[in-house]
């Protein structure tokens, strides 16, 4: 059957040394073509918001980056400023006139320059200082405009540039083929049908007219494949109708971070037109944060139209189906202490607060909160596109130390992280900082809660 | 009228209109449209970022840096108190001496605070670096004017107050003083963003 996926591998991205070596002699040509972008992808709210900016650097102590290392170009502020440099010579005569005193700067290859350092490599778009700005200044955004004015130009650092191609290209930016995909759901339906011990369970695809098409990051069928059993058996133990895709069926947007709305729009109108095609009632997330982000809030924007059906996060769902009495649960099964990590586009940029803890309340014997949390928690370090760009690990992994020392301060032996990007970042700090935690999704833990039947 | 009123008049014209151009220009700007259905009400999340939202609890920029939190607040009071001056100035109105005094008073730790604010950004090495010349002159403009509203309340001599009036009301449009109009178009964003994605609900009791 033809899904409709092109198979061709993406292609495999260039050398990093040749990205920087690109760097360093860019033609007219592509500064050009990044000047023009900028301009271009320059909205009402940029705007508003970097004449609004008073250059106060009050929002330095609120980003994990700043917090571990000094260096200015780590400040918010510093990123705003970057952002602002350009803005000012594209939209003020008087700043072109004067560009020393008011502070003005065209897009030119040393601008870039600092934008693919500061702006793709120090930060994680998290939104914490957004939230702790005297103004409210929307940084994420004003990062995203100049991401996409480096994608235009294709200057994108090549690993990210490389997960958006791949999902541009062949539907998941895990490169996984058709044949893969199915063979690992058939695979994962026989796994699922020993774990709730019912041969009826189904990991059900392209069933028409169920209550919602789910869709999941593709790490879950690579790497973790048992997080798609633990969601298919939460699913079936609550009766509900529900379907995977055979063709798209990556929940991550990758474009929200290299900046490029085109891809971001490509991306997610395969979501939208694989609901529609499936006559789904709701599009179910699973547990990513920028995805949630991405296909709740900004695919409307990208798209310019409304889905017309109800996006959620499966945390929501889950939460939802315990309240409604539709799964039990017995917290007893997981005795030791637990604590939530909140990921920033769920929570901070996506209003998923309260449903993860009513999991938790039910599904655990014991959890305790970080400090801050919710809207306040610090950002794992892995978003932005940070995982995908090893060029920027270490620093990843530095900036990482803020969370770390947050889960350790809690004492907990687990981590809750409804995010895959979260959990392999906080795996990873988990080993850096020798934390000695074990990290998980809510489905994983509400599955390991579900009380079985006899 | 004098003629220095007529002209501070005239400035004070320009900078309205100079800076509603700029607001205007901005707000025309190609803007997406917010298709996603709202989890919430951007009323609910305006009203927040005026209201709780503003407190020093809610955000670390003030709870994290209570000096320069106070030195802001002491500052904007100031020129809050020399606005006022103005007005009641050009509109003939004779202050009595208690409010003259309050005013100047106002003015003059508005003016100290503007100075410190300054000190600041001439000392830290962040602020160094994403300061351009325009920073320290809105400052500066701003603390000469406060100051010059001080003396006119305590000794009656408003050539200066309205000089500097002058200056300030043509530079404002120019440079970062511009914030004075984008911070409530900024903050209003800020707050519809918030509200429409159901944000606002959970905002108490993220700390701990």
């Amino acid at each position: 059957m033809s899904t409709g996926i092109p198979l061709t591998p993406a292609p495999a991205p260039p050398a990093p040394d040749a990205y920087r070596r690109r760097l360093a002699s860019l033609e007219p040509e592509t500064v050009a073509r990044a000047r023009a972008a900028f301009a271009a992808l320059l909205t009402r709210d940029h705007a508003v918001h970097l004449d609004a900016c008073v250059h106060c650097g009050l929002c330095t102590t609120s980003c994990h980056y700043a917090l571990v290392d000094e260096d200015p170009r780590n400040s918010p502020a510093y990123k705003v400023h970057l952002v602002a440099e350009a803005f000012r010579q594209e939209s003020s005569a008087w700043a072109r006139m004067f560009p020393g005193w008011t502070g003005a700067r065209p897009v030119d290859a040393e601008l870039i320059g600092e934008w693919v350092d500061v702006l793709f490599g120090r930060c994680s778009m998290c939104g914490r200082c957004t939230a702790n700005c005297v103004v409210g200044i929307d940084v994420p955004a004003l990062v995203r405009a100049a991401r996409g004015a480096l994608a235009a130009a294709g200057l994108v650092p090549p690993e990210l540039q490389s997960t958006v191609d791949a999902a541009v290209n062949t539907g998941n930016n895990m490169s996984i083929t058709h044949d893969d995909w199915i063979g690992t759901i058939e695979w994962l339906e026989d796994e699922l049908r020993a774990e709730v011990g019912d041969d009826t369970a189904r990991l059900p695809l392209d069933e028409c007219d169920a209550d919602f098409l789910y869709v999941l990051n593709p790490r879950e069928p690579k790497f973790y494949p048992l997080s798609i059993v633990a969601a298919g058996a939460i699913f079936h133990r609550a009766g509900v109708r529900w379907t995977l895709a055979r063709d798209y069926f990556d929940v991550t947007n990758y474009g929200l971070f290299s900046g490029s709305p085109e891809a971001a729009a490509t991306i997610a109108r395969r979501l939208v037109d694989t609901t529609r095609r499936l006559r789904a009632k709701q599009l179910v997330l699973g547990e990513c944060g920028h995805g949630f982000a991405a296909n709740r809030w900004l695919a409307p924007e990208w798209l310019g139209e409304e889905p017309g059906f109800e996006v959620r996060s499966v945390v929501d769902v889950v939460a939802d189906l315990i309240r409604d009495g539709r799964i039990e649960l017995d917290p007893s099964r997981i005795p030791n202490l637990v604590t939530l990590h909140d990921p920033c586009n769920l929570v901070r940029n996506g209003g998923v607060i309260a449903p993860q803890r009513e999991i938790l309340a039910r599904a655990v014997t014991q959890w305790v909160e970080m400090a801050p949390h919710g809207y306040q928690n610090y950002c794992c370090g892995g978003g932005g596109g940070q995982l995908s760009m090893t060029r920027f690990a270490r620093r990843r992994l530095e900036a990482g130390r803020i969370k770390a020392d947050q889960i350790r301060a809690t004492g907990a032996r687990i981590v809750a992280a409804p995010c895959h990007n979260c959990v392999d970042q906080l795996s990873e700090i988990g080993k850096e900082y020798a934390l000695g935690i074990e990290v998980k999704t809510m489905c994983e833990l509400v599955a390991d809660a579900l009380v079985r039947r006899p | 009228m004098t003629t220095l009123e007529a002209v501070t008049l005239a400035a004070v014209a320009w900078s309205v209109g100079a800076l509603a151009w700029a607001a205007r220009s901005a707000w025309r700007r190609p803007s997406p449209r917010a298709a996603a259905a709202p989890a919430g009400t951007a009323l609910s999340g305006i009203v927040y970022a005026f209201g709780a939202g503003m407190s020093p609890r809610a955000k670390e920029s003030a709870s994290h840096h209570p000096l320069v939190y106070v030195a802001g607040l002491v500052y904007h009071a100031g020129v809050l108190s020399g606005g006022a001056a103005l007005v009641a100035h050009l509109a003939g109105a004779a202050l009595p001496a208690s409010i003259a005094l309050g005013l100047g008073a106002a003015m003059t730790l508005g003016a100290t605070a503007g100075l410190v604010l300054l000190a600041r950004r001439r000392s830290n090495p962040l602020l160094q670096a994403i300061s351009a010349p325009d920073d320290y002159a809105s400052n500066a403009i701003v603390d000469a004017w406060l100051a010059s509203g001080a003396l006119a309340m305590f000794t009656w001599s408003v050539t200066p107050f309205l000089v500097l009036t002058i200056v300030l009301a043509l530079y404002a449009p120019l440079g970062k003083i511009r914030h004075c109009v984008f911070f409530f178009l900024a903050r209003g964003l800020f707050g519809t963003r918030l509200g429409r994605r159901g944000v606002v609900a959970h905002l108490h009791g993220s700390r701990s």
